[in-house]
């Protein structure tokens, strides 16, 4: 209960977030022992490949990215209730729920599987089947809350008993996707930017299962890497334009065809064109934002590490605003100058690959900074982990990057 | 707009042929190549916003400053094979002079600062069209590589193109290796540059 409690009192405080913003809300099931290393390997790829990416394309328009990110033992349907039922949205902002890992569905008559053809979410397979989540729910919930735009994505199986049984995984990283052309910027702006309504989608038809296979990210379920692998290639030759239904059907087709019908992704669009929101400057990192910042540090160094979903969403929203180029170059050099202080002397920031955890470059922290206030070419610098020394201040970070073609 | 058939093609043979696209890219080199492109880039950017007159003077400085960090011995003294060099050279051409002169890429940029025209233009190859040789080892923790690039160059007086060219570059880039408790580590510095070819643009 107390447990639960602190879950909720973090929800609660991590939540409420500033206007403009697009909130990732993923659910991956990175325990289960049949799957688990296939989804941490999934989640790796959403990320890299999909997450990052339209929040990279989006940052020029003034969209801060909030991201709420449950794996492991955090994939509880508790959790997931907490997560969709306490967003707080503005009419600007755009939602998308992403949820890896078991499915299934009731064995019904026809009727009722026509008119409800999504999945429950089974989180971590442990819980009482009265915990299983309808991914309908997410989406009535998620779509009800006001934002211009809500997509909720299940990749799991949508059988009416067996879950499938996934090969072991092997883990072959793709070294792409560090630099985002303008036309690919322009589909996902496209994507997200220009439509309101509500998305639902689902890996799978009522009572087929979710299949995964060995893709050139490794073994990974089919749907995300799909997703991924259009989003990495064919963005490019679209000219800008891309629609939640050509995307989507796509992907059912590839899918479709390739598992001889055995596995049909589904997905319904409720979706008027809308103009897009007018870019706003992002947040510039003030002495008192950072001072702010700086008081969360005092409390994460009691895990060690700063692996806190606000603390990164903020050093990863100042990053943001040292990159953009909306700002005057003083505000940029003053901003960097806030920063600073975040940081201990000879703090190190390791640059990592796109879909690797291995540092490719080191920079010191204000070689590192210095470089994010000036830049003209980096599209979105995501920060990953890091570490506080003894005064609180950060000791070393890891980042990603991705630059403008 | 619909996704082009052949890509959809392209992917379904993904499914099959998977174990030759792994093979192809499970390569740390890579990674280390497209990050010293990036770096190459970083510093066309700073070129070209320090020799644009439409900035001000105080913050094409404060780039320079930046840019410097860049390269092996941040622009300053470094050591290459025993011997001691006073920091990076920049090789500088003219389509109205035969001759190739030297500068130290500090002073180089200064000199970009204070060019005589009114307004001054310079562009690059854009970061993914950045050519990367591979690595080489030149010692036990050191490998080196180059990245080729065009970059051209426009003058304005009164608003009026004065000299214009286009030069092929080449610059060498560090890396260094690090072992460390999570693996080895790299560092990435940019080196001498050398002029190609220089053409009439």
């Amino acid at each position: 209960m107390k447990k639960l409690f602190l879950t909720i009192s973090f929800l609660l405080t991590t939540i409420v977030v500033s206007a403009q913003t697009i909130h990732w809300i993923t659910f991956i099931d990175t325990n289960d022992r049949n799957v688990g290393q296939i989804d941490v390997l999934g989640r790796q790829v959403l990320y890299s490949h999909f997450i990052n990416e339209v929040n990279a394309a989006l940052a020029p328009k003034g969209y801060k990215a909030v991201i709420h990110d449950f794996y492991g033992d955090k994939t509880t349907p508790e959790n997931c209730k907490a997560a969709v039922e306490l967003l707080r949205v503005d009419p600007r902002d755009i939602i998308v729920f992403y949820y890896i890992g078991h499915g299934g569905r009731p064995n019904t008559d026809p009727g009722y599987m026509a008119k409800h053809p999504y999945p429950q979410m089974c989180m971590q397979l442990k819980f009482p089947e009265s915990k299983y989540i309808p991914l309908e729910w997410v989406h009535n919930k998620l779509s009800s809350k006001g934002a211009r735009l809500s997509v909720t994505i299940g990749m799991c199986c949508n059988s009416l008993s067996n879950i499938s049984i996934k090969e072991e995984p092997k883990f072959a990283p793709n070294y792409g996707a560090t630099y985002m052309s303008a036309s690919k910027q322009a589909c996902i702006q496209d994507l997200f930017l220009n439509v309101k309504g509500s998305v639902l989608a689902t890996s799978a038809s009522p009572t087929q299962t979710s299949g995964c296979f060995n893709s050139q990210f490794g073994v990974i379920d089919r749907y995300t890497t799909i997703l991924c692998l259009i989003f990495d290639n064919a963005l490019d030759q679209l000219n800008g334009k891309l629609s939640w239904d050509n995307l989507l059907n796509e992907m059912r087709s590839v899918i479709h065809e390739k598992t001889n019908g055995q596995q049909t992704p589904i997905h319904e669009t409720h979706l008027t064109a809308a103009p897009a929101p007018q870019p706003t400057k992002p947040n510039v990192p003030s002495e008192q934002n950072v001072r702010k910042t700086q008081q969360q540090q005092v409390q994460q160094q009691t895990q060690q590490k700063g692996l806190g979903g606000e603390w990164i969403n903020d050093l990863t929203g100042y990053f943001d605003a040292l990159i953009s180029t909306s700002l005057s170059e003083s505000e940029r050099i003053e901003s960097e100058k806030n920063l600073r202080s975040l940081f201990a002397q000879g703090a190190q920031v390791r640059i990592l690959g796109q879909d690797s955890d291995n540092s490719i470059d080191r920079e010191d922290a204000d070689v590192f900074l210095g470089r994010l206030a000036t830049s003209r070419i980096l599209l979105k610098v995501m920060v990953v982990d890091g570490t506080f020394d003894a005064n609180n201040r950060i000791k070393s970070l890891k980042v990603r990057e991705i630059y403008k073609k | 707009m619909r996704i082009n058939k052949d890509f959809i093609i392209a992917i379904i043979a993904l499914f099959t042929f998977t174990s030759i696209s792994s093979a192809q890219i499970t390569n740390q080199d890579e990674m280390i190549k497209r990050r010293a492109a990036e770096k190459v880039a970083q510093m066309n950017d700073y070129i070209s916003f320090m020799a644009s007159k439409k900035k001000a003077y105080k913050n094409r400085k404060y780039y320079s400053e930046k840019a410097l960090n860049l390269f092996i011995g941040r622009g300053y003294d470094y050591e290459e094979n025993g011997i001691n060099k006073k920091g990076v050279m920049m090789e500088i051409t003219s389509i109205r002079k035969t001759s190739v002169s030297h500068k130290l890429v500090r002073d180089y940029f200064n000199n970009l600062i204070n060019l005589n025209y009114s307004d001054v233009k310079i562009t690059s190859t854009e970061i993914a069209n950045i050519k990367v040789s591979n690595l080489q080892q030149i010692s036990e923790d050191t490998y080196v590589c180059t990245c080729q690039y065009d970059q051209a160059f426009v003058g304005y007086r009164d608003g009026r193109p004065l000299y214009k060219d286009i030069t092929t570059k080449r610059i060498k880039c560090y890396i260094k290796a690090e072992d460390t408790e999570d693996g080895t580590e790299y560092i990435i510095m940019l080196g001498d540059i050398t002029a190609l070819q220089t053409k009439k643009l």
